[in-house]
């Protein structure tokens, strides 16, 4: 599943969704989470996740905090207002294009 | 649970700079998401080495290792900076700075229009000044780079955009350039239009402004931008 280019364009709204609903996550702690609720299946790549994250805070819909941890540093990304309503878009969206595909897939009229 | 020491943290740093993370925010980064990866191993299988399991937390960034999340990092700060230059150039246009450069413009227009040779003469020191200002620019690039050397300190990705981005003024550079070069015939200032001697008064004030933008007044608020930029930046200070 990780393979697939079918999630590539929904990573977005999985990171958004999952920092909504968890609150502060890291970066290692998000790849976790989604293989514990996917149970495996969905595998986030270290090589995407960072650039989105990057990309995400410099568009202002994350922002970010930092906490030593043990030896290191460790840093949190938090969703802004601004990333709140993103999030809520991003969702609509896929919702949208999830039904769009079923009804292809199924070929029911629309 | 077997846990990381200060030594294995200092030797994850080292790792990510041998891998071309020349910056201590990404690095940071990576060194924590390497050492969560590498405990989560020793969980699940206490005798691995330290060196084994970081060439397996390793292999998970794919073949070419950081190079990606590097590039993509330095286009996020990028934008994030030209954004900071936007903000700038809107407070400088609600400023009185924005009355002067008016004037400025102004005086450079009567000059380039009035004065015999203006246009050619303003070409000259617009171009003068274009050139030392990148000579101004290189030279505080080296010696930032001297100090940071010489002090072993940290580099962050943010600061050296703010030291070297001055670059970016080289653009306003393009006229003179294309003068030299494509539009040497078509552009004479020996014997200019009016739209020549408009032209070149106005991009020689826009590139005053732009120079005072990028090389005074954002650095000398770079400290402000990094704290906001880097909460890490406190921390490792």
């Amino acid at each position: 599943m990780s393979q697939s280019p079918l999630y590539k364009g929904s990573l977005i709204t999985i990171v958004l969704q999952l920092l909504q609903k968890e609150g502060a996550m890291y970066g290692y702690e998000i790849t976790q989470k989604v293989q514990k609720l996917t149970k495996g299946k969905l595998d986030i790549k270290e090589g995407a996740l960072y650039p989105l994250l990057h990309k995400l805070e410099a568009s202002g819909h994350v922002t970010v905090f930092v906490k030593k941890v043990d030896n290191r540093v460790r840093k949190y990304y938090e969703l802004t207002a601004h990333g709140t309503q993103e999030t809520a878009t991003k969702i609509q969206e896929l919702q949208a294009y999830i039904q769009m595909i079923n009804r292809l897939v199924n070929l029911k009229p629309i | 649970m077997k846990k990381l020491t200060a030594a294995h943290i200092d030797v994850l740093y080292d790792f990510t700079r041998k891998h071309y993370v020349l910056h201590y925010d990404l690095q940071t980064e990576l060194v924590d998401h390497l050492a969560n990866g590498i405990e989560k191993q020793w969980a699940r299988k206490e005798e691995l080495t330290f060196e084994n399991a970081l060439t397996i937390e390793f292999k998970k960034f794919g073949v070419f290792g950081f190079t990606e999340i590097i590039d993509k990092r330095q286009a996020a700060m990028h934008k994030r900076y030209l954004k900071i230059i936007g903000k700038h150039a809107l407070q400088f246009m609600g400023s009185l700075k924005m009355a002067a450069f008016m004037l400025f413009t102004a005086v450079l227009i009567l000059f380039t229009t009035n004065v015999p040779s203006g246009t050619l003469v303003m070409y000259g020191l617009g171009f003068a000044g274009y050139v030392a200002s990148l000579v101004y620019i290189v030279v505080n690039m080296r010696k930032y780079r001297k100090k940071q050397e010489q002090e072993n300190s940290k580099r962050w990705m943010f600061e050296e955009l703010i030291v070297n981005y001055g670059m970016g003024t080289g653009v306003l550079g393009i006229p003179y350039y294309l003068h030299v070069t494509t539009f040497n015939h078509a552009m004479d200032f020996t014997a200019p239009s009016t739209f020549e001697s408009y032209f070149i008064a106005i991009w020689t004030a826009l590139t005053v402004v732009m120079f005072y933008l990028v090389c005074i007044e954002i650095p000398k608020m770079a400290g402000n931008y990094l704290a906001a930029v880097y909460p890490e930046y406190a921390v490792a200070k």
